[in-house]
This record gives structure tokens, C-alpha cells and sequence, in this order.
């Protein structure tokens, strides 16, 4: 146990160091959700209606930059062959590593989604189902991006290809987290989406961290 | 037999399908066999080349 | 019969092995597309709802059928690839994926040029469809994470962990685009609305999708050949075999 909090403490103490990096992928969800605005019909009912849409397509996109950051730095420092040698349970390791990377891009995310969403005309009683639905899906997306990042972690420049191999596979999470604001807007109830990305974190949680493990296992086998 | 290439009028949309099924098809068995015959020949040329270097 | 299996994965026991296999599935595989081809074309009676269209599915069923049953195989040999690193079953993954990604392709083709008439336009946010288009995603993704890693071992080790976890992920895919499609759209008309199908029309759908999945098996054994050729190429028995033509 005390491992375990200390393997936190050095994660927070990392991302704390280079907080200014780990701002990059919420910047990018503002700029993503302000850009939609002036691609198209600024008028309240219009932006309504594809505010959930917009805020999460923001959401996967700065997610699926931050994972960037997830693995590289130890990749090329050798503190995962160290790690993958020890006695540490990976997948334990991954999934601290998991926790914190999400607590300085997703949940900034999901705190920002809020002014976002207002930005976008979305209506203030309705925004906690948005919130709602970030709050349980961000976490799915960086858990399963440990994966798609594991697996690029030796290559050079893995983002694209990251960024290819992960999105058919959030499919789901877009498909019921932003259902949550649409069914919100409609003024319908979002308890069942809600439960269908609990579960979808609960097995996340559970089974994520161990694929993650064996694809930088992989990862870390070349020659 | 001008009939039975009109489809009832669905020509234009039914012998396309049949075209892009079969083409995938062969396509992908044609190619199969061209691959292996190019590599059969890489791997000559690769070991000619060494034994004529010896 | 377990020896058998671990002989089978070395490649002087594979290669003439799947040579024979592949000529084995050929035969019988164009015999029946002939046959199938012909019953789906001029056999079959015309739909009373459909007229002439419907026998697209002739084509459209059996491309949708592998691109499912190529992805499934391909997770089936993930397993083995990384449990036992077995490396037919390595080879198996990338080799399976190319023509996977050629009939998922053309099962997207075929069912918008059945939409086009039936629903008068040829995308619709239809809940097969749309899994459809994300499977092809899955399939690009494998080849494009092999094409970029250089050690063709390793490759094969990562892709099938992607495959893997995309088999796990498919059928969560299709439920949410199905219950996304339900919402948003009511059932779009199924295919398969008739609860009984002709026989003249059911047996040469059946051939032709049997017909398809031995012609497949061909072509992977063909491909995987060819692989293993050039992966063992500087071992003995990949010389004897070139050198003597085969």
C-alpha cells in the first residue's frame, strides 16, 4: 500500500512539473468547441441541438491528443523496461498512471465543458447531463487510450497512429455520453446512459490496465 | 435475354454489385498469387546474388 | 493431436501443407460460386416486394459475412499468436486482414447500391450500415499499425492485441449504433422481413456465402505461403523449396 502512494505522489509530482503541457489538450477542447460556432450557423437553436455532439467530438480530440504524453517520456527514459522488471504489478502501475493522467486532461475537461456548453447556447438546467456523461466517459477514453498508446509507445511519432487505431474503439462512449445531452435536451431522461458508461468504466477499469500492460510489454520488446 | 440484363430496371445498381463483389474476390486471389511468385523471385535473386559473391 | 497442431506451426510443415489445403478449398469454392451465381441470377425467383434488386443480397450477404467471420478468425489466432507465439498463427492475423478489409469494402458498396433504389439514397445512418463502415476503421487500423512498426514479429504481436481488444469491442459497437439507430430513426426495413424465404432463393445464398468463405481460405493460405517464404528466407528449407521451383 505504501508503494502505492508513493507511485501516486512521483505521478502527481510529474504532471505537476509540467502542468503547462498537460494544459494543451483542454486549451484544445475550448478551441475546438469555439471553432464549430464559426463554422457555422451561430443561432441559439442551432448550436442546442449539436452541442453534445460538438463537446464530445472536443472531448475525444483532446484526449486523444493528451495521450501523447502518457507513455512517451517513460518509454524513452527506460522506466518502463525498469518497471516491466520489478516486481510491481503492471497493470496496477498503469492504472495509477491512468488515474492521474485523466485527473490533469479529462477532468479539466469536463470542468470546462460547462462554460462550453453555456458558450454554445445549451440550456443551463440541462448542462449537468452533459457533465454527467464527461465525468463517466472521460475516464473510459484514457483507459482505453493506455492501450492505442501502449501499442505506438516505441515508434517515433505514434500520435496519428494512435489516434487511428482508438477512435473506432470510443464509438460507443461518444454514442451514450453525448446521448446523455441530447436526451437531456429533449427533456428525456438519462438514467439508462448514465448506467451504460458506469458499466462501461466499471469494465474499463477492470479489464483496460491489463491490455494496456501487455501492449507496452510489447511495445518494449524490439529488438 | 436484353431482360434479363435490364433486372427490372434495377441494372444500373445490381450488376455494379455483382462487378465490385466478384472484383474484391478475384482481385484479392490474383493478387495472393502475384505477391508470392514476386517474393519466390526476390528470394532467388537474394541467393543468387550471395553465391555469386562467395 | 497436440503435436500435430505445434508441427503444423513451423513453416517447412506449413508451407506444402497449406499448398495442398489451398487447391483442396479452390475447387470446390469456384464450383459452388458458378453454381451459386447462376441460382442467385436466373434461378431465383423475383421478389414480390423487391422485384429484380433484392438479389444484390446475393452479393451483399456474403461479403458482410466474412468481413464478421475474418475479424473473429483473426481474434481466434490473436490468442494463439500471443499465448503460444505460434507463427502461423502470427502470419495468420495481417494476412486475413487484407482481403477482411476488401470484403468489408465491398459489403459498404453493395449495401449502399441496394439503398440507393430501396431507400432512395445511398447512405443512410442505418445501424448495419454504420457498424459496417467502423469495422472497415478496425480493419485499417490492424494494417496500419503493422505497416508501422519495422520488426515483422513484433508487428504481428501488436496487432493481434489490437485485434483482440476490437473483437471484445464489435459487438459493444453494434448495440450502441443499434440502440443509437433505434432512437433516432425507428427500425429501418430489415432484410429479412419474410419469416420464410424461398428455397430458390435461400440455397444460393447459402452457396454463395459458402463459396466465398473456401475462396477465402484459399487466398489467406496463399498469402500466408508467401509470407512465410520471405520471413524465413535465409533458412534452409525456404532455399531447398525456391531452388526447386515449387
Amino acid at each position: 500500500m505504501r508503494g502505492v502512494t508513493a507511485l501516486l505522489r512521483r505521478e502527481l509530482q510529474r504532471y505537476w512539473r509540467r502542468r503547462g503541457d498537460a494544459l494543451q489538450a483542454p486549451l484544445i477542447f475550448c478551441l475546438i468547441c469555439l471553432l464549430f460556432p464559426l463554422g457555422g450557423v451561430p443561432s441559439p437553436e442551432h448550436l442546442a441541438r449539436y452541442a453534445p455532439a460538438v463537446i464530445w467530438a472536443g472531448a475525444l480530440t483532446a484526449c486523444i491528443f493528451g495521450l501523447e504524453a502518457l507513455y512517451r517520456q517513460e518509454m524513452a527514459e527506460g522506466w518502463v523496461d525498469a518497471m516491466l522488471l520489478s516486481a510491481w504489478p503492471m497493470p496496477l502501475v498503469l492504472f495509477i498512471k491512468a488515474l492521474v493522467h485523466w485527473l490533469f486532461t479529462g477532468l479539466p475537461v469536463v470542468l470546462l465543458a460547462w462554460p462550453m456548453s453555456r458558450a454554445l447556447y445549451f440550456p443551463a438546467e440541462q448542462v449537468s447531463a452533459i457533465l454527467y456523461g464527461l465525468l463517466l466517459g472521460t475516464p473510459v477514453l484514457v483507459l482505453l487510450g493506455g492501450i492505442g498508446a501502449g501499442l505506438t509507445a516505441g515508434m517515433g511519432r505514434g500520435g496519428l497512429l494512435t489516434s487511428l487505431l482508438m477512435l473506432p474503439l470510443y464509438v460507443p462512449v461518444l454514442i451514450f455520453g453525448a446521448g446523455c445531452g441530447v436526451a437531456a435536451h429533449d427533456g428525456l431522461p438519462i438514467t439508462g446512459q448514465l448506467y451504460l458508461l458506469a458499466c462501461m468504466l466499471v469494465a474499463a477499469m477492470f479489464l483496460a490496465p491489463w491490455a494496456s500492460a501487455a501492449a507496452l510489454k510489447i511495445a518494449s520488446e524490439s529488438s | 435475354m436484353t431482360e434479363f440484363f435490364a433486372m427490372g430496371g434495377y441494372a444500373v445498381y445490381l450488376w455494379p454489385s455483382y462487378v465490385v463483389f466478384l472484383a474484391v474476390l478475384f482481385g484479392a486471389w490474383g493478387t495472393a498469387l502475384w505477391r508470392g511468385r514476386r517474393i519466390r523471385r526476390a528470394i532467388l535473386r537474394e541467393r543468387r546474388g550471395r553465391n555469386d559473391k562467395r | 493431436m497436440w503435436l500435430w497442431f505445434h508441427r503444423l506451426g513451423s513453416g517447412p510443415t506449413f508451407y506444402p501443407f497449406a499448398g495442398r489445403l489451398a487447391w483442396l478449398l479452390a475447387i470446390p469454392g469456384l464450383l459452388l460460386l458458378l453454381h451459386g451465381l447462376y441460382g442467385a441470377l436466373w434461378a431465383a425467383p423475383v421478389d414480390y416486394q423487391q422485384g429484380q434488386g433484392y438479389r444484390m443480397i446475393f452479393v451483399h450477404v456474403p461479403a458482410a459475412w466474412l468481413s464478421l467471420f475474418i475479424y473473429s478468425s483473426m481474434a481466434v489466432a490473436a490468442v494463439v499468436a500471443l499465448i503460444w507465439r505460434m507463427k502461423v498463427a502470427e502470419v495468420y492475423i495481417i494476412d486475413a486482414a487484407i482481403p477482411g478489409a476488401g470484403f468489408t469494402a465491398a459489403a459498404l458498396i453493395t449495401g449502399m447500391l441496394w439503398g440507393k433504389p430501396m431507400w432512395g439514397t445511398y447512405w443512410v445512418w442505418d445501424a448495419r450500415l454504420t457498424s459496417e463502415l467502423i469495422l472497415l476503421f478496425l480493419y485499417l487500423g490492424v494494417l496500419a499499425l503493422d505497416q508501422a512498426i519495422e520488426d515483422k514479429r513484433q508487428a504481428a504481436r501488436a496487432c493481434a492485441l489490437l485485434a483482440l481488444v476490437g473483437a471484445v469491442n464489435v459487438p459493444i459497437v453494434h448495440y450502441s449504433v443499434e440502440w443509437w439507430n433505434t432512437l433516432h430513426q425507428g427500425p429501418t426495413v430489415s432484410k429479412f422481413d419474410s419469416p420464410s424465404m424461398d428455397m430458390r432463393m435461400l440455397v444460393p445464398l447459402l452457396e454463395l456465402t459458402l463459396a466465398s468463405t473456401l475462396l477465402f481460405g484459399t487466398i489467406v493460405l496463399v498469402r500466408m505461403r508467401a509470407t512465410l517464404l520471405w520471413r524465413e528466407r535465409h533458412s534452409r528449407w525456404v532455399g531447398e523449396i525456391v531452388e526447386a521451383g515449387q
